[in-house]
């Protein structure tokens, strides 16, 4: 098992009423999964936005990136240039 | 100059930072608070940024930059918290040997920082608040605009995408 701290912002921090959560993950896992277990928490973390993007130890990385324990991943709204790509 | 400070930004101290004997130009980009938006009146912007990441995105905007153009410094500093009304949000200053790097540099540092700075604002209006680049910030106005600057720098992402998905336009 891994252990990841996840830390949220803006329109998402908000919403979720916590800056910060940690999550406990099989050894492997990848964003996409995580993702699935904010959304489980949390339910829909696009809520009120059109994309979310994240970022691993402060690099933007793809739903395929795999974690590994003590990864710093932060949940990226829209930010405030505008819209995401 | 790489910087998140929580108190008002000078100017002057920015493009100090880039001065350099090889410079023979020094360019500088200031984001201040509008008193409208739309047709919304603005009563203030509250920022807040992921700190260490966004220190790293300006040094990477600056070393992107340093490829495309012959700069000699760039300087680049964002508050958070409140920014009131005429006050600067965000700075830059890049000095270069000759003015044209100096400032298309600057207008791509700015460019690439709006996309890829992981920094956000709550706008405070008369009537309500709204976190400028949601739905509900989108919904008030659609430019039909071009582009986004990262698909142009290739920031690679991972997207969650609401199923009612704004069309895809750029902000002012």
């Amino acid at each position: 098992m891994i252990m990841v701290r996840v830390l949220y912002f803006g329109i998402v921090r908000e919403r979720l009423a916590v800056p910060e959560e940690l999550y406990e993950l099989r050894t492997g896992s990848t964003v996409r999964d995580l993702a699935r277990e904010v959304e489980r928490r949390h339910g829909s973390l696009a809520q009120g936005v059109a994309t979310i993007r994240f970022a691993v130890n402060n690099e933007y990385v793809g739903f395929g990136h795999t974690l590994a324990s003590n990864d710093e991943v932060a949940v990226i709204p829209p930010v405030s240039g505008g819209a995401s790509v | 100059m790489f910087e998140i400070v929580e108190s008002a930004i000078s100017l002057a101290r920015v493009a100090e930072a880039v001065g350099d004997p090889a410079a023979g130009a020094i360019a500088t980009f200031a984001g201040t608070t509008r008193r409208t938006n739309g047709d919304r009146e603005v009563l203030r912007l509250e920022y807040e940024a992921y700190g260490d990441m966004a220190v790293q995105e300006f040094e990477r905007i600056a070393a992107r930059a340093g490829e495309r153009w012959d700069i000699t410094k760039v300087a680049i500093v964002h508050r958070v918290g409140v920014v009131p009304i005429g006050e600067i949000s965000v700075a830059i200053a890049v000095s270069a040997p000759h003015r044209g790097d100096a400032i298309e540099a600057c207008h791509f540092a700015i460019d690439e920082l709006k996309v890829v700075a992981p920094i956000w604002k709550k706008e405070f209006f008369v009537g309500g608040e709204v976190w400028i680049g949601s739905l509900a910030d989108c919904a008030h106005h659609d430019d039909g605009g071009d582009r986004s600057a990262a698909a142009k720098s290739g920031v690679e992402e991972a997207a969650v995408t609401s199923k009612t998905a704004a069309p895809r336009h750029r902000h002012r």
